[in-house]
């Protein structure tokens, strides 16, 4: 059976799901992503709309996206010209949030270049004294 | 497929027996917290047994003629919801006795009490029980007590479903099992807790992760480590405050005695 991989981005965490879980296909695994969206922002709906699921397969190459705002229940019973703001801002800020996490993972390479970077500069200035 | 009840000491313990878990040197908090008069009353009924995860106490087509003390590991109480969904109302430990006795005696609601955590357990006859609480108030307050404590944490347990996010009813599971049987150790595996809430395994695997994450938690299979107790407590919701120490059984039959032994 496939084995797929279910990642949470939250605004602003990227959360693995390290060991996955076995589903028939693609439609199964974005069903079971269905059910865990409905979880996690169950009495959290508004603020947790921008949230998604990844769902990646057995080479975590993704599949499928999930919006918690496509699929929230407490605004289906609203006709479409309210419920699309909402989705799109929501989507709006996942980008947004996108944004901010590559950012901040480039941030952390840099530190982490510079930190080695010291490292090979103090051994160079030790050899030249 | 269940567990059978396998029974470590099948005779009634000797006076000699110390009741606790030759482990961990735990105690059932109930029958310490009786007088030496009161816990001789029960204490000839009283068989140590071993339980193993899985075990069912009882369920709605088996009643269960015994009650359990349980000196470690953990007893869920759950109601059967729909398509074979099992929703956990109350747990208990060593703070408390476990048995239909405690339960409403209605014959068409009925309830299912699986050991989720095994370990020892000190088990008697209920009609044994209950005839010795008919003579001596402390084992009848026992009684009460621990009848009490079922129905509160079911109504609690009602409101925190019906309005907690999925993490911080996780968070609080953790912490109700860690104060509870004392340990950070959590024998529990995440399909296991996902069924006692009611939400789907990889809901709890993203959530542990997230947890493990922020130091929170370690978790292996079958195995969750608490790490920080105190930021585990503030991602828990508040439930955990009104089911806490002073409501346990075990806490209010040392408040009642507490006078006295003062004097």
């Amino acid at each position: 059976m496939p084995h797929y991989h279910f990642v949470l981005k939250t605004r602003d965490d990227l959360i693995p799901d390290r060991d996955g879980s076995e589903w028939p296909n693609d439609a199964a695994a974005q069903e079971e992503a269905t059910l865990v969206a409905q979880d996690l922002m169950r009495n959290q709906e508004a603020k947790r709309g921008s949230w998604r699921i990844e769902v990646r397969d057995q080479n975590l190459l993704p599949r499928a996206e999930l919006l918690f705002a496509e699929i929230d229940q407490t605004i289906a019973h609203l006709p479409p010209e309210l419920r699309e703001p909402h989705i799109l801002a929501s989507r709006r800020i996942a980008a947004f949030s996108d944004a901010l996490l590559a950012v901040r993972k480039t941030l952390s390479e840099v530190m982490e270049t510079l930190s080695r970077s010291d490292a090979v500069m103090a051994v160079v200035a030790g050899k030249r004294g | 497929m269940p567990h059978q009840i396998e029974i470590a000491r099948h005779s009634p313990i000797s006076p000699t027996t110390p009741i606790a878990d030759s482990q961990a040197g735990k105690v059932n908090g109930c029958l310490s917290a009786l007088s030496s008069h009161a816990f001789s009353l029960l204490k000839p009924f009283l068989t140590e047994v071993v339980l193993h995860e899985g075990t069912i106490l009882w369920d709605p087509n088996k009643r269960s003629a015994d009650v359990y003390f349980p000196v470690s590991g953990l007893v869920s109480i759950l109601i059967d919801a729909s398509d074979g969904v099992s929703v956990e109302v109350a747990s208990i430990c060593g703070q408390a006795a476990v048995g239909t006795i405690f339960e409403l005696d209605q014959s068409d609601f009925s309830t299912q009490a699986v050991v989720q955590v095994g370990g020892h357990f000190l088990r008697m006859p209920s009609p044994q029980l209950l005839l010795a609480a008919k003579d001596n108030s402390e084992i009848q307050n026992l009684v009460t007590y621990c009848r009490d404590w079922i129905f509160m944490q079911a109504q609690q347990t009602a409101a925190c479903n019906a309005v907690h996010t999925a993490e911080k009813r996780f968070c609080r599971w953790l912490v109700q099992a860690y104060e509870r049987m004392e340990t950070d150790n959590i024998r529990v595996t995440q399909e296991i807790i996902a069924a006692l809430l009611a939400i789907r395994r990889t809901t709890i695997t993203l959530t542990a992760q997230k947890l493990q994450i922020e130091g929170l938690i370690q978790y292996r299979r079958g195995k969750i480590t608490v790490l920080d107790r105190v930021r585990l407590r503030a991602a828990a919701c508040e439930c955990c405050d009104s089911l806490s120490r002073q409501h346990w059984p075990s806490t209010r039959l040392l408040a009642l005695r507490a006078p006295k032994l003062r004097v």
